[in-house]
């Protein structure tokens, strides 16, 4: 049985400790454009990262279709040529939108979800 | 899905939907918070994510919100003992391999939430010392890579 979700946005809020995302907290599209102008800004979040994306790109299926679900900040796309990205949400910039369990997987087969 | 996974709702039904339209030999690629003696007091108190290390995914709600309503242990809860593949389910997709990674480089850059921990200059260093701790990971690791592949030639 799924546990009770936390609700209290009021306290994440508050444990969000960075100015820019605690105003934005809650608004996932806002969320995510201040996400990726914290990504460009700190070094070690940035190698961090980079290390992340270099171990998904070495562990692709090869020559086939990869679509990313939920890309948000992620800066996969300069790593991997012909990467599809998406979100869970609506964001602007996106190619594909959806919501959470009404995943758009209807026509295409692919290589690689990440 | 880099620091996705968490953020749904029900990860079975994902997975079932995943199993369904990748090719044989397709992956789904995953890296997720993990749930160490190190990590699991750091995303669970400190942590704006709700973490709850007895279920995966969270409980139904009418009024979703894709970046802050999640269970941070949802992938340790699933990759991390008999949970996959679930029983009855995804029977053509196999857990190739969970590798933990990440101990506390992720906390010293304060991650989107606080500022950088460290001076910049410090960087190489760190990243020295995270790789060097890699043995214990098991204990000290606060994320982990999953991959999943369907049953089937590979690369078709």
């Amino acid at each position: 049985m799924p546990a009770t979700i936390n609700k209290d946005y009021k306290k994440q809020r508050v444990l969000a400790a960075n100015d820019k995302m605690s105003e934005v907290w809650g608004n996932p599209e806002e969320m995510t454009g201040v996400q990726t102008e914290i990504l460009s800004k700190k070094k070690l979040l940035l190698l961090w990262s980079r290390g992340v994306y270099r171990y998904i790109k070495n562990n692709l299926s090869e020559n086939t279709v990869t679509l990313e679900m939920g890309s948000g900040s992620s800066l996969l796309w300069e790593h991997v040529p012909g990467l599809i990205r998406s979100n869970i949400l609506f964001v602007r910039k996106m190619i594909l939108f959806f919501l959470h369990l009404t995943y758009p997987l209807r026509v295409l087969r692919w290589g690689t979800l990440l | 899905m880099i620091n996705v996974l968490h953020h749904l709702q029900d990860p079975v039904t994902f997975f079932e939907e995943a199993e369904r339209v990748l090719k044989p030999g397709g992956r789904v690629l995953i890296s997720d918070p993990y749930m160490s003696l190190l990590s699991y007091p750091v995303w669970h108190y400190l942590h704006p994510e709700n973490c709850d290390i007895k279920n995966i995914g969270f409980g139904k709600t009418d009024h979703i919100n894709p970046l802050i309503d999640a269970n941070s242990a949802t992938a340790t809860n699933m990759f991390c003992g008999k949970g996959f593949p679930i029983s009855g389910t995804c029977d053509q997709l196999d857990l190739v391999k969970v590798k933990l990674h990440s101990k506390f480089l992720y906390w010293i850059a304060g991650g989107y939430n606080f500022p950088q921990f460290i001076p910049t200059f410090l960087n190489p260093l760190v990243k020295l010392v995270e790789e060097a701790l890699s043995p214990l990971d098991k204990w000290l690791a606060s994320f982990m890579y999953v991959i999943i592949e369907k049953k089937g030639a590979a690369n078709v």
